[in-house]
């Protein structure tokens, strides 16, 4: 039986700006998961840093018992540390570098077979995402990634155009343009 | 402001003179020297309280200098004045006599830039340079705490969820742990029914067997006599009866014993009547006189032998002692004159190397007292001295050594001679006695005789090996006998005297159990043991007709007992640890944990204002000096709008578009030609034009509103310039009050409010 490792999916992790895109985070990550799970039916999958490390327990073993197919192994010590019964915690084969992330840069999983391990590449499952500071005028062509974060200050006519594209986020102050003044300055002048 | 209207007293011409004004343009007209610029200096030095000739418009006839003004409902007195001469000059005076304005005026400047720093525009740069953006640091200071804050919350939120992984973990343990129990309860369960089951078979089986017994035990019992004896009686009978048969068979051992002793005495004597043939004796007494002989006739032959020991040591043991001696002092000697030679040599080789060492000192130091001082001969003197004594010593010591060689072969010679005497000697007493050395000739002495005893007495060679031992063990052999045969006369007279009584306790035993027997109604003590013997029996088999009743009642209710039983101890105990660890397990309250998502999103949102904020304060100073340079801009922006004012106003007069520039003190140049005053490339017309429209653009740029005096201007003008300078004044009246004095018909565009003459 082929061994399918997959690796830093971190269910319920949301650094920084992604915490905006919760539900885009999960359905990219479940994509990842039902893609392997499902492309590789029957085979045992081993699971290496698949949640968060501060996330709640009991989430967890649902998550666990509900969506993983049985006797799979999950080396999280959060896992290993639960007990829950038909899932594994070990697996001892040292395996080269790799990331199942959605958002990493190169996605893939790795088919262990006869001692040898295998890439699978799952770039089209990648999801880009970004966050970014905006102090200046915005680009028009604004934004190009799947997920955006901006942060910073956008003219009002930059913010109507932005406001109902879902992939985008924005945090900052909307500012009315007036005379010369940058957008810094323009924030500052409200101040007084 | 207005001026309403003017009351002179006394000044120049005037004298009671009273003229109103109105709103707009006032045009006072008169001819040459009818006293316009007198009334303009009038109202100039009420406005203002200052005149440089004051004294040259004292009044010509009266006394009375003075008068008075009404200014906007109030009076003013002369010379009170309210406005700033500098400033009422160079925005709202135009004299006959030419302006220099366009020359430009510092204090004006100062009063521009002041008035224009309170501007709107210069309040909002100056706000900005004042302003230390509290707020936004009172805000950076909230949002960190605010972050602070959220942290905490979800510090608390990680210690909560930690707090729940530990129950969950011990959930999942005593989840575990239930299981296990579960598995055991259930195999527990299964063995325990087992076990049960087995054990009813077991007990069902002994009942059916018990009970089959007991039937045989009650068909025997019924089929047994029934016959009443006394136990008691009859266990005495038979214990006189086992007394009887155990006397009788003791009776029979002793006489066997007595026989056997019987058979011993006969025996020891036979014995001692041998011994005593053996040494030639009848009886026991003539036993005891041989073994006295044969005791002397011993100690005889020893004596003998010792004779002779002592002669043959006295013939070859002492010369061979004395030569033996003096072979040991000849050795003693050769070992110390050993010792004392070895010594001789070690000095001997000490005194070579002093010698060799002081003659050598002798020989140096010799030669170099011949090249050097006279110290070095005491030394020489020393060293052959030194020589001289060791020479000495080393050649006496030579000849003691010599002398000891010589004494030590003579020893070693007289010792050759002492050991061949000695081995002559050693053969000699070998040939005489036939032995090596004196020591084993008196063993051979004692062989010879032991041998010749017992040659004469070969009987007593069975008891030991030379005479003192075996007539010694002879006597010892015939005492023990005696002994042996008076020990058997001893116990064979006890055995028969126990013969005796034993036969006398047998008739009496023998018949009281007859007596017994007779009363009791028994033929023989067969007859009573069997009668025992069935009775016995029958209460055997009542007692154990008991027993089974007893154990089948213990049956029944042991099966009653395991048929209620359905648990065990075991079984009990891991029901009760298996509902201890349910309770447990519904004990633990493991509440799901609320999501930290919108305490995360606040504090991601809140790192991204304070990142905002901090950005905006680091923004500051460049906003500060923006708006410094822009404040700065400001204030000196109003020569930009002369400037434009001045190039409008000269294109609405001439139709020429003239590049003027206006420096910050006000000084007009045209631009390309900055370094010449105006008055070289202008006419006086052109000149007045300039100064008009500049004290009209300052006034605007001032916002000032005193009235403006035109003291009889623009009289060199064509009629075209005229209306547009017309134009200019109806456009100026509509913000300040006008005073026009002229002598010009064609600016009486209206009417003149006074016409002087």
């Amino acid at each position: 039986m082929n061994m399918i490792l997959v690796k830093d999916l971190r269910f319920f992790y949301y650094p920084e700006g992604l915490i905006l895109f919760r539900k885009e985070a999960d359905m990219a990550r479940f994509n990842v998961l039902n893609y392997v799970l499902n492309k590789f039916k029957g085979e045992k999958f081993v699971f290496i840093n698949l949640f968060w490390q501060k996330a709640d327990p009991i989430t967890v073993e649902e998550f666990v018992l509900e969506h993983l197919p049985k006797d799979c192994v999950v080396t999280d010590e959060l896992v290993k540390e639960l007990h829950i019964p038909g899932v594994e915690t070990s697996f001892e084969y040292d395996y080269p570098e790799f990331s199942s992330s959605p958002f990493a840069t190169e996605c893939k999983c790795l088919i262990f077979s006869n001692g040898t391990f295998t890439e699978l590449d799952l770039g089209f499952l990648r999801v880009k995402f970004e966050e970014e500071f905006v102090f200046g005028d915005l680009a028009l062509g604004y934004p190009s990634s799947d997920l955006v974060v901006l942060k910073g200050f956008l003219w009002r006519e930059e913010y109507e155009r932005l406001k109902h594209v879902e992939n985008a986020k924005f945090i900052g102050e909307v500012l009315d343009k007036v005379g010369d003044w940058t957008k810094l300055e323009r924030a500052l002048l409200k101040e007084l | 402001m207005r001026v309403e209207k003017v009351v002179i007293e006394g000044f120049g011409k005037f004298e009671d003179f009273t003229v109103e004004f109105k709103e707009g343009i006032n045009i006072v007209f008169g001819k040459n020297s009818t006293g316009k610029t007198t009334l303009a200096n009038f109202i100039k030095y009420c406005l203002t309280g200052h005149l440089e000739n004051l004294e040259d418009f004292r009044p010509w006839h009266s006394r009375k200098f003075g008068g008075k003004l009404t200014l906007d409902g109030r009076e003013l007195l002369f010379g009170e004045g309210r406005i700033d001469p500098d400033e009422y000059f160079f925005t709202s005076f135009l004299p006959e006599s030419g302006d220099p304005s366009y020359n430009g005026f510092e204090k004006i400047m100062k009063i521009l830039k002041e008035h224009r720093y309170n501007t709107e525009t210069a309040t909002f740069f100056r706000k900005i340079l004042e302003s230390s953006f509290e707020r936004l640091r009172r805000m950076e200071r909230e949002i960190d705490l605010s972050i602070k804050e959220l942290e905490k919350k979800l510090g608390a939120w990680y210690g909560r969820r930690d707090e729940l992984k530990k129950l969950l973990v011990e959930r999942n343990r005593l989840l575990e742990e239930l299981d296990n129990k579960k598995n055991r309860f259930s195999s527990e369960m299964q063995k325990f029914m087992r076990e049960k089951e087995k054990r009813l078979a077991e007990i069902d089986a002994e009942i059916g067997k018990l009970e089959s017994e007991r039937e045989a035990t009650r068909r025997e019992l019924e089929r047994m006599p029934h016959r009443l004896i006394s136990l008691e009686t009859c266990k005495e009978i038979e214990d006189k009866v086992e007394k009887l048969a155990f006397s009788k068979g003791r009776k029979e051992e002793l006489i066997g014993e007595i026989e056997v002793l019987n058979e011993k005495l006969a025996e020891t004597r036979e014995k001692i009547k041998e011994l005593i043939s053996q040494v030639g004796a009848e009886d026991l007494e003539g036993f005891m006189l041989r073994i006295e002989n044969l005791k002397l006739q011993a100690e005889v032959l020893k004596e003998k032998k010792k004779h002779e020991l002592r002669e043959i040591l006295e013939r070859l043991k002492k010369p061979l002692e004395s030569v033996e001696n003096e072979l040991n002092e000849v050795n003693e000697e050769m070992v110390k004159a050993g010792e004392v030679l070895a010594k001789g040599d070690k000095k001997l080789s000490l005194f070579k190397v002093l010698l060799l060492s002081s003659a050598a000192l002798s020989l140096v130091s010799t030669l170099f007292s011949l090249f050097s001082s006279r110290y070095l001969l005491i030394l020489t003197a020393l060293g052959l001295s030194l020589t001289g004594v060791f020479a000495w010593r080393y050649f006496y010591t030579k000849r003691e050594c010599a002398k000891l060689e010589r004494t030590l072969s003579e020893l070693t010679a007289k010792r050759k001679d002492l050991m061949e005497k000695r081995s002559a000697m050693i053969m000699e007493i070998k040939g005489t006695t036939g032995v090596e050395d004196l020591n084993s000739l008196e063993e051979r002495l004692k062989r010879d005789l032991n041998s010749e005893f017992l040659r004469r007495h070969p009987y007593l060679s069975a008891f030991g090996k030379d005479p003192e031992s075996a007539i010694d063990a002879l006597e010892r052999r015939l005492n023990e006998l005696l002994m042996s045969k008076e020990t058997i006369e001893a116990a064979l007279l006890e055995k028969n005297r126990a013969v005796e009584e034993l036969e006398s306790f047998m008739n009496r035993v023998g018949k009281e159990v007859k007596s017994a027997l007779t009363e009791m109604g028994f033929v023989s003590v067969e007859d009573m043991k069997e009668a025992v013997e069935v009775y016995r029996r029958r209460e055997a088999l009542e007692e154990k007709l008991r027993e089974i009743e007893k154990r089948l009642q213990a049956l029944m209710k042991e099966r009653e007992e395991i048929e209620q039983r359905v648990s065990s101890v075991e079984l009990d105990s891991l029901k009760r640890d298996i509902e201890f660890l349910k309770r447990k397990v519904e004990e633990m309250r493991l509440d799901r944990l609320e999501e930290p998502w919108d305490v995360l999103e606040e504090l991601y949102r809140k790192k991204v204002e304070y990142a905002l904020v901090s950005e905006k304060i680091g923004h500051i100073p460049l906003l500060k000096d923006k708006a410094k340079k822009l404040l700065e801009e400001f204030l000196e922006g109003y020569t930009k709008e002369i400037e434009i004012g001045l190039i409008e106003g000269y294109k609405h007069f001439f139709g020429a578009v003239v590049n003027f520039k206006v420096h910050p003190d006000l000084k007009v140049r045209i631009r390309g030609y900055e370094d010449r005053e105006l008055s070289r490339t202008m006419s006086k017309s052109c000149l007045t034009l300039i100064a008009f429209l500049l004290k009209k653009n300052v006034s605007e740029l001032l916002e000032v509103n005193y009235p403006f005096i035109i003291d009889n201007s623009f009289v060199d003008l064509d009629d075209e310039r005229v209306e547009k300078v017309w134009e200019y004044l109806v456009e100026v009246a509509r913000k300040r009050q006008v005073i026009f004095f002229t002598s010009d018909k064609r600016f009486l565009k209206k009417d003149p409010i006074v016409v002087l003459s």
